[in-house]
């Protein structure tokens, strides 16, 4: 145990305290030869370290074998789906809005009706994009337009629950 | 592990190497398998170096190398972020290799299984004997065959510590995670090792390390 704090030195690892006692030790001939042979054992380590290399098959070889892995897919087409919700909810928010504006007094009733029932018509149109075939098949088979597709179709729902 | 900076609206930020695993990560679990195939491309080599130091033989070594890939893309639903991804990554490398070689019946002893002074006092190889030669015969080549020689017959502990720190350049702490043991352990671990390895130098340098200089 006599060199284990030069060692920790050669690793910048020593522990609060300890660099003051193992500087001092490195006064010591015998301790700086060991200070000097860890760092060449390392250097050697290194040396050949840098000369191993997987052979050249190898990265094909890899590829195949995780090419025959099915993919972590159910994360992904949440992560959809997550999309289309927020922007129903962003819909929802700026029909809100919209019906802030001051109305006719005659729909008063009505537009209340709609503010309350908007939130709560939104998560039904989401539910209803995710369990939808149709809809899931656009979510997992289109570019970007997809959520667009999906949140056309989402509005359509949610207009016509609006309009009943 | 470096950073790298990242334009964020024109603010540079620091995004670590345990950042960047970590959204490649979760690229993966959404399904992207590109994304790990960028993982495989940055660790295969040390994984490769790091494994080679436990079974030494270079088409052994590749293949445990593609075991621990499959096993860690496997189960990388399970990898959460709390350790970085290649303290992970190592962790069921090690663990591979060391299954290996107990399918193999090759695996060499832990130092808790292996009787100290025996490290110490092993039997040398006759090369090794038969280089005790004048101070003129100490080229580094020598050297260098001792200090793999004496690595590869350390017991299993002690080479993954040291290897995991020379090779890999992991902290104490992140062999700690790898080797799932404490930070003292890891301290200790890395000093017997290097000691193993200077007393095995001993013969090559004509006398006591200690009375060297």
């Amino acid at each position: 145990m006599k060199y284990e704090k030069i060692s920790a030195l050669v690793d910048g690892e020593l522990e609060e305290g300890e660099l003051g006692p193992a500087v001092e030790a490195l006064r010591l001939p015998e301790a700086q030869a060991r200070l000097d042979l860890y760092y060449q054992i390392g250097d050697v380590l290194n040396a050949e370290a840098a000369k191993a290399e997987p052979g050249p098959e190898f990265a094909q070889r890899m590829r195949t074998l995780l090419d025959a892995e099915p993919p972590h897919s159910d994360g992904e087409a949440v992560s959809d789906v997550e999309k289309v919700q927020l922007q129903l909810q962003e819909m929802a928010l700026q029909q809100l809005e919209e019906s802030a504006k001051p109305p006719d007094e005659g729909d008063k009733k009505l537009q209340t009706l709609k503010q309350l029932a908007l939130p709560g018509i939104a998560a039904i149109a989401a539910v209803a994009v995710v369990m939808s075939p149709q809809f899931m098949f656009i979510i997992q088979t289109s570019a970007p337009t997809v959520s667009h597709a999906s949140l056309a179709g989402a509005t359509l729902i949610a207009q016509n629950l609006l309009v009943c | 592990m470096s950073c790298v900076p990242v334009a964020n609206m024109g603010n540079p930020i620091l995004t670590t190497e345990r950042d960047i695993d970590l959204q490649l990560v979760e690229r993966v679990q959404r399904g992207d398998k590109l994304a790990f195939d960028l993982l495989v491309s940055k660790y295969q080599r040390k994984l490769f170096r790091l494994v080679l130091r436990l079974v030494v033989n270079q088409t052994e070594a590749e293949d445990v190398v593609q075991e621990t890939f499959i096993k860690a893309y496997r189960a990388l639903h399970q990898f959460r972020g709390d350790s970085a991804f290649y303290t992970w990554l190592y962790r069921i490398g090690i663990n591979t290799a060391k299954n290996f070689l107990d399918n193999q019946g090759r695996r060499v002893p832990t130092s808790t299984e292996t009787n100290a002074e025996q490290i110490e006092t092993f039997e040398e190889g006759e090369n090794l004997r038969d280089i005790n030669t004048p101070e003129s015969m100490l080229a580094s080549k020598q050297i260098a065959e001792t200090v793999n020689m004496a690595m590869n017959e350390l017991p299993e502990d002690l080479r993954t510590a040291l290897s995991l720190r020379e090779i890999e350049g992991l902290s104490y702490d992140e062999i700690a995670e790898v080797m799932d043991c404490p930070i003292g352990t890891v301290r200790s671990r890395i000093f017997r090792a290097r000691e193993s390895i200077a007393e095995r130098l001993r013969p090559l340098l004509g006398t006591s390390i200690d009375k060297r200089w």
